[in-house]
């Protein structure tokens, strides 16, 4: 039988979390499709939606803190998706549910915001039993944090400019393939994801290309050593079109 | 009040839908109910050395297990009667039924089938239906692979020029929404009564009875709502399973497949090899055609034969050849079965046929449109497989052109993707044909206080229901209609598919109101009363008097179809597709498409372009993104939404229906049924836009994505 739990704060929310084989729960929409379909009965659901300040933005000297149980389409994240709301992904009625942070530490889909997070440098603020730690968005593996760990917030710049362009078989609701993003400000650089379900890796040196409206080739280069062979020149031919939705922003890419 | 027949107005029904208040399947509950759940084989192929439930009947709340050996010999098949109801000695493909276990909850149940224990004899799966006739291929149908096979041969002639091309089609999904479900009660009186979504009450009905040995008033079978249909509800699921577990219990019981289980759960589209010649002269003129056309059935036979028929039926288009040479063959492999979808085979015709005649035209150097021009049958010419006269139907040029008349979209491509544009007209009959029987029994009850339409047809959204309102409604105007959805002590109504229920139920209940209206105008001379223009129920007591309820019944069967006529009604469809390609990804973005069907009359208007704009989105999803993967195993590999790719309304922005009009002399208010059409040209017209866009091939669909342009 599975047991629900509501804590109200972030402690009591990580003590929850080391009971057993307890799973965190943030907008439920891939933990519910997980119990539906396996039948899955963890011990402890440890619903985050109670926790004080789980929902909120709170933006300070150019960057963001956002809360766990902030939902993909919440406004106040606007600028960190190029101004609208991330028509790329999911449906709207997931992205209303949907976290920015559960989706970026899920083991159960594709995390399709890490790209965009990783490119505005986002860390998480993760609460275990060890005590709070801060790490890379990039850097939490593919079956999700360790047990009893919660991931509390996401932290990262507000970026002056971002572009995002993807390979997906639909435009909208399939999942990304290959992606790569930029952001413009400080603490922002790129990231390319590779595979459905696959890592996000940072493209290391990528800022001083993304400033030089000159600098495509260099960026694109720079985006290809990043990428595995097969698909290097996709990545490639994604990143031109990255940098110049950041410097035309108007423009068509 | 119904609204009169070709005016807009909202269906009721619609109405309860968006207010939640129409009952699905699924929705359906029984006081101490019981829930069934399915094992279903792992493997394609293997030889069944025991079914061990003895684990499964120690879950808490376990009732109790059902096995092949429960049912031997039982089969099921609305065509051919080869499918077990239970999988006894031996499966034939993964997901195949082996047994159904019956708790007290879901959750139990789902426990119970995780705890059966199959002991397999597993062996080499017969996956390649180009195997299948082959020597040294092991015998997966009764006897031998051979299901169905149809040829055509009449005369001799060749043109100068020639193309050959080969051209596939994926394992495409019905995908309703509403997964299957269903629930059966025991009645005091020893019968059963099913509650379940049906595209036919009595041909399950036949089936089930026929399987497990019950008499015809043993069980009773209830239109639950349905949630969508396409085909994929017209064989047997959850029905055999759920009559056998509450007969076994003595209690209700329901069942409810999830997503994953619906994939494999129904047949899917035939997958399609065929091989193609099409010679012509130096002028476009078409000389010759010939196909060897190959259908994978599957591990049982559903609906391929007379899909086989259909494929064959429509593969030369509607273009004049002086020769043809066609064979169409289905085949039993180990795959999971195909069966009966939306287009019923017209689809992959269509495919096979348009995608020659594009080739011929780049061969040409041709404008497609013109090339089709030249080469269409006139009305009245026979076509060139059938010989049946192409009649009651538009001009197909002018459905051609009322498709090219609608403005293509304003504005550039997308960035960096190249714009196509291309056109496919198709074909596909109306009602079952070739002899079969295909009645309709309809009851108009007449009261003062309005009309009763009663009928077993199955509204799966199509819209049966809507029709048969206004229908009712025309006759006897200003009576307020209700139409009640009978059980299967009515007599039936045959299926809701081969886009039939306007034209037969329609026409059933049409010809009853046209009799009880008769009625009444002869009884108001009689009495010296006027006719009125509008019925009202002071006008409906005094005629009516003491006989309170006046009744009839009419079961139509008409216009006959046999070998001079192998069809009641064409559908004649044109669309075009505009497609943009990224060059860099290969991504395909469809911008507009545009679907001009001939509807003889459109009785409900709007229920007609939803059929349009609905069956050609369904079309564009199966060009390019929808299919059930299966491995080299037999496995099926799709589970979901997730990965089985519908396209949905931001896949496909624009869609354009146009209806075109031209009443067939011998149905009731000249409206043919049009359910079908919209899916039988739509992925041959995208197919075409993104050939013209890429420059690709697209021998193949779904086509997922075109081939990337990476710059170097």
């Amino acid at each position: 039988m599975t047991r629900h739990v509501f804590p109200a704060t972030w402690e009591q929310a990580g003590h929850a979390a080391l009971d057993g084989d307890a799973v965190v729960v943030g907008g439920a929409t891939s933990v519910q499709p997980w119990l539906t379909s396996t039948g899955a009965q963890p011990s402890v659901l440890v619903h985050l939606r109670d926790v004080a300040g789980a929902r909120s933005v709170d933006g300070m000297a150019g960057r963001l803190r956002i809360g766990a149980m902030v939902p993909v389409a919440d406004p106040a994240l606007r600028p960190v998706f190029g101004g609208t709301e991330p028509v790329w992904f999911a449906t709207p009625a997931v992205r209303r549910r949907a976290t920015v942070v559960g989706n970026a530490v899920s083991p159960f889909g594709p995390r399709e915001v890490v790209p965009v997070l990783a490119a505005c440098g986002a860390r998480l603020v993760v609460l275990a039993e060890g005590g709070t730690r801060s790490i890379d968005v990039t850097a939490v593996p593919p079956n999700g944090l360790e047990p009893g760990a919660v991931a509390c917030a996401a932290e990262l710049a507000v970026p002056e400019r971002i572009a995002f362009r993807r390979v997906a078989l639909r435009p909208r609701l399939s999942r990304t393939e290959i992606g790569v993003a930029a952001a413009l400000g400080d603490g922002c650089g790129a990231a390319i994801s590779v595979g459905v379900g696959g890592p996000t890796l940072v493209v290391e040196g990528a800022a001083e290309f993304l400033r030089d409206p000159a600098g495509s080739p260099g960026f694109a280069a720079a985006c290809c050593s990043a990428a595995p062979d097969p698909v290097r020149q996709l990545v490639g031919g994604l990143a031109v079109r990255v940098h110049r939705a950041l410097h035309e922003p108007g423009g068509r890419s | 009040m119904p609204v009169p027949v070709g005016r807009r107005g909202v269906r009721p029904r619609d109405e309860a839908k968006l207010r939640g208040e129409h009952r699905f399947a699924a929705m359906l509950h029984a006081p101490g109910e019981l829930h069934a759940a399915t094992v279903r084989s792992p493997v394609a192929r293997a030889v069944i050395r025991r079914v061990d439930t003895a684990a499964a009947l120690t879950v808490p709340g376990a009732v109790t297990a059902l096995t092949g050996a429960d049912v031997p010999g039982r089969r099921l098949g609305s065509k051919v009667v080869d499918q077990p109801v239970l999988a006894d000695r031996e499966v034939r493909h993964a997901g195949e039924p082996v047994a159904v276990v019956v708790a007290t909850s879901p959750r139990a149940a789902r426990a119970m089938a995780a705890a059966v224990s199959l002991d397999l004899d597993v062996l080499p799966p017969l996956i390649d239906p180009r195997r299948a006739l082959g020597p040294g291929a092991p015998p997966i149908g009764p006897a031998g692979n051979l299901v169905a096979t149809a040829r055509t041969c009449r005369g001799d002639a060749r043109g100068r020029r020639v193309v050959r091309r080969t051209w596939r089609t994926g394992r495409q999904d019905a995908a309703f929404l509403a997964p299957e479900a269903g629930l059966a009660v025991p009645d005091p009186d020893g019968s059963v009564h099913l509650w379940v979504a049906t595209q036919d009450l009595h041909a399950d009905h036949q089936q089930v009875c026929r399987a497990l040995g019950l008499s015809a008033d043993e069980l009773v079978l209830h239109h639950s709502g349905i949630g969508g249909a396409f085909g994929g509800r017209e064989d047997i699921t959850v029905q055999a399973h759920l009559v056998l577990a509450a007969l076994r219990t003595g209690r209700p019981v329901r069942m409810v497949y999830g997503r994953a289980e619906s994939l494999i759960a129904h047949p899917s589209r035939h997958p399609m090899l065929a091989e193609v010649e099409l010679t012509y002269d130096d002028d476009g003129r078409f000389v010759s055609l010939r196909t060897r056309t190959l259908l994978d059935g599957g591990a049982y036979a559903h609906t391929s034969a007379p899909v086989t028929g259909i494929v064959h039926d429509f593969s030369a288009g509607m273009y004049r050849f002086a020769a043809v040479d066609l064979e169409t063959t289905a085949v039993y492999t180990n795959n999971p079965p195909a069966g009966a979808m939306r287009g019923f085979g017209a689809t992959q015709a269509c495919f096979l046929i348009e995608s020659t005649v594009d080739a011929v035209a780049a061969e040409l150097d041709v404008d497609p449109v013109e090339l089709r021009r030249r080469n269409l049958l006139e009305p009245g010419e026979p076509l060139a497989t059938t010989g049946q006269p192409l009649t009651g139907c538009a001009d197909p040029r002018a459905v051609l052109d009322a498709a090219l008349a609608v403005a293509e979209p304003a504005g550039p491509p997308a960035y960096a993707a190249r714009r196509g544009t291309g056109v496919a007209l198709g074909i596909k009959s109306a009602g079952l044909g070739h002899g079969r029987p295909d009645p309709a029994t309809a009851e108009v009850r007449l009261t003062p206080d309005g009309v009763e339409v009663v009928s077993a047809a199955a509204d799966a959204g199509q819209g049966v229901e809507e029709v048969l309102r206004r229908v009712v409604g025309h006759h006897l105007p200003g009576v307020p209609v209700a139409v009640r959805a009978a059980d299967t002590r009515f007599p039936t109504a045959g299926g809701s598919k081969a886009s039939r229920q306007t034209m037969a139920s329609g026409g059933a209940a049409a010809r009853a109101a046209e009799r009880l209206a008769g009625r009444l105008r002869d009884r108001a001379r009689v009495l010296g009363r006027p006719v009125p223009d509008r019925w009202t129920p002071a006008d409906l007591t005094a005629l009516l008097g003491s006989d309170a309820v006046w009744c009839e019944r009419v079961t139509l069967d008409e216009p006959r179809t046999g070998p001079d006529r192998p069809h009641k009604a064409f559908q004649v469809i044109a669309h075009r597709a505009v497609v943009d390609v990224d060059e860099l990804t290969g991504e395909c973005v469809v911008v507009q498409l545009v679907c001009a069907q001939d509807c003889g009359r459109a009785v409900d208007p709007v229920g007609a372009e939803g059929q349009l704009v609905g069956g050609t989105v369904q079309g564009a999803g199966f060009a390019l993104w929808e299919e059930r993967a299966v491995d080299a195993a037999g496995r099926q590999l799709t589970t979901g939404f997730g990965d089985y790719l519908l396209a949905g309304a931001t896949d496909v922005p624009e869609v354009v229906p146009v209806i075109v009009e031209h009443p067939h002399p011998e149905l009731a208010f000249g409206a043919k049924g049009i359910g079908e059409g919209p899916a039988v040209s739509s992925p041959a017209a995208v197919a075409a836009a993104v050939r013209a866009a890429s420059g690709d091939p697209v021998p193949a669909i779904p086509l997922r994505r075109a081939t990337p342009r990476v710059p170097a």
